[in-house]
């Protein structure tokens, strides 16, 4: 076998794997947010074995990546495709863990009274995995155009965010035996948060990975405070309706 | 039989063949040299031949054939080194540029009111690259003249030399006139030998030599004669020998079986050795025995001796220019 | 003296073989460049053009414009000889002469002997013999600058065949710089050499570039990459791409460029 051989096929090995590991970190997220919002607990074991996948995946990973340049000194495109997954397993390793962060707060959400029906998140949380879905099939597809597009979504979630933090504190001001569920919910939401984020990241390596562009600084936060019309629906009313229901109309 | 039997025996053939020609060789000269060693001494050496070359020596035909050499050597060799410096190196260019002659003759034409101005009628052709038919037919030939030049008997030669130098160019029967005659005889092998050695220098080394800056004489000059001068010598020694030995071109153009005196100039006629021997061995009587083998004799020493001083000088060379 | 040449509509045949097609580039002034293709994309050639090192092929044919210095080397009127003094050449396999080390530097500068008085545009400078002392001074100086002065200071009179690989091309390359050029030529300098020797070359040519515009041809990716600061790519006779090194070897604008230098070439 020429060497050329050799580093086509470890070039697609490294694919594979890649595009496995953002699949289960997508799952993992899926699985997570299901959990949270369709109240299943027993999907807390699966989002932890799927971390602990993600986290053997991501060294298996980096090593082949270092293997390829130290072996292959690959340039240009093969350069910018070896880079680009060192740097997205990275991003999918943190997905997993905040996955995981998700999931151990279930308990104490639980017992927070009430309180995650009257802050909602299963909004915010499906644009969240929606994102990582986006993410992951950019990187698949090689598809520079969907990857720019993550970061208007981002936007939105970090509005989403705002809101309900200012919400939660709100319920937790009124009503101090809220506070523990209030905190885990704050947490959760900064997960997800964080989660959109690393795909927006994951979105930028894409871009790069074809383009060979790389992002302005400039681009990346949008000031949130000049940003007015966040396009959420409206604040679940303290009667404690449920959102979906306010959604409906 | 089998394989080794064959090789064992073929091996044996070949010894046999090497045997018989070392054999006839130390035969031939072992006959000459018993026969005449007798005969050497100063006086032989040194002195005329008398009494019918019955006494004395054979002085003047040893100093006619080295003369003869070095005129030969004089002659061929630089112009032979030089043709074959033309040869090798300077055969991709044409004899004559047309291209850079053309604009000269046509000033010419005008200073000699031949033509009106000095423009072509046409626009200058684009140079073709490939070798004009006309130059390419005359290296070919220049070629096949110099490899058949070395096949032409001696006695034609002996005749040319007659015929052109004697007569028609009136240099009367001379030792110019036969170191001529051998120069043409001699020179296929010097011309063959140096270009086989020029030809063996690597180009790489004419490649650097140039990028550095020199022009192409700068570069053989520097660079390839030097590291041929071993093959030019073997041109020489081969030359030499031949140029010696050879006995009709010389008897044709200027020899004499007999003269009182040493040759006086070039234009004078003179006496060598292979004639001298030759005129002994067929005119004479018996009685000159002696001064035959002693002349054949002398002959051979003389040619080795000048092929050893050649082959040291070579070595010389050799080493001093070892690739 | 400028040292940067400008290359317009350069086309070469060998008989009627077209080797290169319409080239045009302008490689700037002390710096190093590195031309790089696949065998018989007419690198070579190109490399040879520049200075004139393709006159002595016989079938060959140059067209186009080559400034050095705002003088067109190819014009007819131009002194082949004083281009190759200005514009040195170091070849594939080292081949110093055979003679001592000394005399293999001393050979090119005695042959044009010592600049005196400004040159002007188109006059000739001056020119004296160099003295003995001159000579041996050049010899010590072209042998420093190719760092192979230490190994060598001891048997100058010694042949120059009795030097390693490496050494002797970094003979060449003191022997090149002996005649004080502007521009020194690489074809593919370090093919012939192992790893060691042309780490040193490799390094003695970013050292160059400080006082020489340098062109290197080499097939080798990763030397260009590594001392190169433009790089040149040619294919079947064009020039495909040129570019920065760094733009070539991250983002190159041309397919036929990736191709080449992810070996998914053929």
């Amino acid at each position: 076998m020429t060497s050329r051989v050799i580093f086509q096929t470890e070039l697609e090995t490294l694919n594979q794997e890649v595009s496995q590991m953002a699949t289960l970190a997508r799952e993992s997220v899926e699985k997570a947010v299901q959990c949270i919002v369709d109240h299943e607990p027993e999907l807390r074991a699966e989002v932890e074995r799927l971390d602990k996948e993600i986290y053997r995946l991501e060294q298996v990973i980096e090593k082949r990546c270092l293997d390829l340049i130290a072996l292959h000194a690959p340039v240009a495109g093969d350069l910018r495709t070896i880079s680009t997954c060192l740097k997205i397993i990275t991003d999918l390793d943190r997905i997993g863990r905040y996955a995981s962060d998700i999931v151990e707060g279930y308990d104490d959400l639980a017992s927070a009274n009430g309180l995650a029906r009257q802050v909602n998140i299963s909004h915010m949380a499906e644009l969240v995995v929606v994102m990582v879905e986006d993410a992951v099939k950019a990187f698949i597809e090689r598809d520079p155009e969907a990857a720019r597009e993550l970061y208007e979504r981002d936007d939105e979630v970090d509005c989403l965010y705002d809101t309900k933090f200012r919400a939660v504190l709100t319920y937790m001001m009124e009503d101090p035996r809220k506070i523990t569920g209030g905190i885990h919910l704050i947490l959760i939401a900064r997960y997800l948060e964080r989660i959109a984020d690393h795909s927006c990241n994951i979105g930028e390596r894409v871009v790069y990975m074809v383009t060979a562009e790389r992002m302005n600084p400039k681009d990346r936060k949008k000031d949130h405070k000049l940003y007015d019309a966040c396009d959420v629906p409206k604040e679940p009313a303290r009667d404690s309706y449920s959102s979906h229901d306010l959604e409906e109309k | 039989m089998d394989r080794k039997q064959k090789e064992k025996l073929l091996f044996l053939l070949f010894r046999l063949c090497a045997l018989i020609v070392v054999a006839t060789l130390v035969v031939l000269v072992g006959y000459v040299v018993i026969n005449g060693i007798g005969v050497i001494s100063w006086s032989f050496l040194t002195e005329f031949p008398r009494q019918g070359f019955t006494a004395g020596g054979i002085f003047p035909a040893i100093m006619g054939t080295l003369y003869l050499i070095a005129l030969v050597m004089v002659i061929a060799v630089p112009i032979g080194v030089l043709t074959a410096v033309y040869v090798s190196e300077y055969s991709d260019q044409p004899l004559i540029d047309f291209e850079k002659v053309r604009p000269r003759l046509r000033r010419l034409a005008v200073t000699l009111h031949l033509r009106e101005n000095a423009e072509p009628k046409r626009p200058a052709k684009v140079k073709k690259t490939r070798k004009r038919g006309s130059q390419r037919l005359f290296y070919r030939i220049l070629r096949i003249v110099i490899t058949n030049l070395a096949g032409v008997p001696s006695i034609v030669y002996g005749l040319l030399g007659f015929g052109m130098l004697v007569i028609f160019f009136n240099m009367g029967m001379s030792l110019i006139a036969s170191a001529i005659t051998l120069a043409f005889l001699v020179l296929p092998l010097v011309i063959t030998a140096s270009r086989e050695t020029i030809e063996a220098v690597p180009y790489s080394v004419r490649e650097a030599s140039l990028a550095l800056g020199a022009t192409k004489w700068q570069t053989i000059r520097s660079h390839v004669l030097p590291y041929s001068i071993p093959g030019i010598l073997t041109g020489v020694i081969l030359s030499i020998s031949r140029a010696a030995g050879e006995t009709a071109p010389i008897l044709l153009t200027g020899a004499l079986v007999l003269k009182q005196t040493l040759p006086e100039s070039v234009f004078s006629s003179y006496m060598a050795l292979p004639y001298q021997l030759y005129a002994l061995a067929t005119q004479y009587s018996d009685a000159t025995r002696p001064m035959q083998y002693g002349s054949a004799l002398v002959l051979l020493l003389m040619v080795v001796g000048l092929n050893l001083v050649a082959i040291i000088i070579r070595n010389k060379y050799r080493k001093k220019y070892r690739w | 003296m400028d040292g940067s040449i400008s290359v317009s509509n350069l086309n070469v045949w060998f008989d009627t073989n077209h080797a290169l097609k319409d080239v045009n580039l302008k490689i700037g002034k002390n710096e190093i460049t590195a031309i790089i293709g696949p065998s018989g994309c007419g690198k070579s050639t190109f490399i040879r053009c520049l200075n004139r090192m393709n006159d002595i092929i016989p079938k060959c044919r140059v067209e186009g414009r080559i400034l050095v210095d705002d003088e067109d080397i190819n014009d007819p009127k131009i002194d082949v000889v004083e281009v190759r003094r200005r514009i040195g050449m170091v070849f594939q396999k080292p081949n110093p002469f055979p003679k001592s080390i000394h005399e293999n530097i001393a050979y090119a500068p005695r042959l044009h002997g010592m600049e005196e008085g400004l040159k002007g545009k188109g006059s000739e400078p001056k020119r004296r013999n160099y003295t003995r002392k001159e000579i041996d001074d050049l010899v010590e100086w072209s042998l420093k600058r190719a760092a192979l002065w230490d190994e060598v200071k001891e048997r100058m009179n010694k042949s120059a065949y009795d030097l390693s690989g490496g050494q002797q091309q970094r003979l060449c390359i003191a022997r090149a710089l002996a005649v004080k050029p502007e521009i020194m030529l690489f074809d593919e300098p370090c093919s012939a050499l192992d790893p060691i020797a042309t780490a040193k070359i490799e390094d003695l040519l970013v050292d160059l570039k400080k006082d020489y515009t340098v062109v290197i041809v080499t097939h080798n990716m990763q030397q260009a990459a590594r001392v190169a600061d433009k790089t040149a790519y040619f294919y079947l006779g064009e020039l495909i791409e040129y570019g920065s090194t760094e733009q070539i070897f991250e983002k190159p604008e041309k397919k036929l460029t990736e191709q080449y230098i992810t070996g998914r070439m053929g």
